[in-house]
């Protein structure tokens, strides 16, 4: 049955349509089957006899529905009269329906696809090592490695990220309760208090506190030490330059 | 004695209260049916004659018939007699038609050839069997003997019909 029907796995037959004209005598005997044999084990899979006992030749049509099979169990077909009569403009069609995920690595688009080709990487021990170029699904395993790649480095990423908080967050415990002035000065009262603000305020920015500026008078300190400025010859020549463009550009509204 | 009459009234009324009408259904489906499969078409080989035979540049109707209870019906085909429209024709219509069993669904239908009843234009098949068969309804006219047929559109209705036995 090969030759009849597309090799595709998940390809299965529903319908089995005939026609064909016998010609015989009507007082003539003769039987027409149609068969198919089971091509997984003995006997037909699909058998259909007529009997033309007695009966004037004609053209028969007919359909049989069958409870949908696999096609790689239809075997060998064959119609054939037995008795006085012959056949002539013989059809006999399959009627057959097609699973295009019943192999899931067959379709990217397949709902099982990953897992599929998750379990072709795992049984050709291919996971961690490069299959072969001509490995049909060398593309696939290319892909997968990316998108391996990118999972890692996005968890590496975040679990960087997190570690730097937790590392910040130490940070600013540890200034928090650091204390200058060493042991000493934690019993003294006053420091606790000082102590105990700076726990409460671990957020805000110490740095602009702590800042102090010391009091007296700030003298200027810039020095002019030529006695006439000079006026700056390039700087007015552009200004006579944009002077003369205005004017040009504003001449063309100006009429 | 007034106590029990009026017990037996309040009991009467309740019986009559709880009547309900209670309708069964049902749907009959069709079990033999009729359609056209292919249209018939008058050649006109001769300039008085319109026929469907093939060899004349006709096709012959063909109608098939679906029966799913074997044994309970007989279609009736009635070819033509007359033109359904037509030019105006001031001359007599010669007809001729008959109705054959074409292709079979099952092999005994093949019998139905040799079974069938034919008078005037109308041939009956008994459909002793479930399943589809194919009739082949054949017409020809020939108008005034040997006269031209006006120019224009013909056409003419084959009647198929499934009757209950």
């Amino acid at each position: 049955m090969t030759k009849v029907l597309p090799p595709d796995a998940g390809l299965e037959v529903q319908g089995i349509f005939h026609k064909y004209t016998i010609t015989k005598d009507t007082n003539a005997d003769a039987t027409v089957s149609i068969v198919n044999k089971n091509a997984n084990g003995s006997g037909n899979i699909y058998e259909r006899h007529d009997n033309w006992d007695q009966l004037p030749s004609n053209t028969k049509i007919g359909f049989d529905v069958v409870t949908p099979s696999l096609g790689t169990r239809w075997g060998d077909g064959s119609i054939d009269v037995t008795g006085e009569a012959t056949l002539s403009d013989i059809i006999v069609a399959y009627n057959y329906r097609f699973d295009p995920c019943f192999i899931p690595l067959s379709d990217p688009s397949c709902p099982d696809y990953e897992s599929a080709l998750y379990q072709y990487l795992l049984d050709n021990d291919l996971i961690n090592n490069e299959p072969d170029i001509n490995d049909p699904f060398y593309d696939e395993w290319v892909q997968y490695q990316l998108e391996r790649k990118a999972e890692e480095q996005e968890e590496e990423q975040a679990e960087k990220e997190k570690q730097e908080e937790e590392e910040q967050e130490d940070l600013k415990m540890e200034r928090a309760l650091s204390v200058a002035g060493a042991a000493e000065q934690i019993a003294n009262p006053m420091q606790q208090l000082a102590m105990m603000q700076q726990l409460a305020s671990t957020g805000t920015l110490d740095g602009y506190y702590s800042a102090t500026i010391e009091g007296g008078t700030y003298e200027d300190t810039v020095e002019l030490k030529d006695t006439e400025i000079k006026d700056n010859t390039r700087a007015l020549r552009n200004l006579a330059q944009d002077k003369l463009h205005r004017t040009i550009v504003r001449s063309q509204y100006d009429k | 004695m007034i106590k029990r009459l009026a017990a037996i009234a309040l009991l009467m009324s309740a019986t009559s209260a709880m009547a309900v009408d209670s309708p069964i259904n049902g749907v009959v489906e069709p079990k033999c049916s009729i359609w056209t499969e292919t249209n018939g078409v008058y050649g006109h080989p001769l300039p008085y004659k319109l026929s469907t035979e093939a060899s004349d540049g006709g096709v012959h109707a063909s109608i098939r018939v679906d029966v799913a209870q074997a044994d309970y019906y007989k279609t009736k085909f009635t070819h033509p007699n007359s033109f359904s429209s037509s030019p105006t024709l001031t001359d007599a219509i010669a007809w001729t038609g008959s109705t054959i069993v074409g292709q079979v669904g099952v092999a005994g239908m093949s019998a139905y050839e040799a079974a069938k009843v034919t008078y005037n234009n109308v041939t009956e098949f008994n459909m002793t069997l479930a399943g589809s068969t194919w009739f082949t309804v054949k017409s020809q006219a020939s108008y005034g003997s040997t006269k031209a047929l006006p120019a224009g559109n013909y056409t003419a209705m084959i009647v198929a019909e499934c009757i209950a036995k």
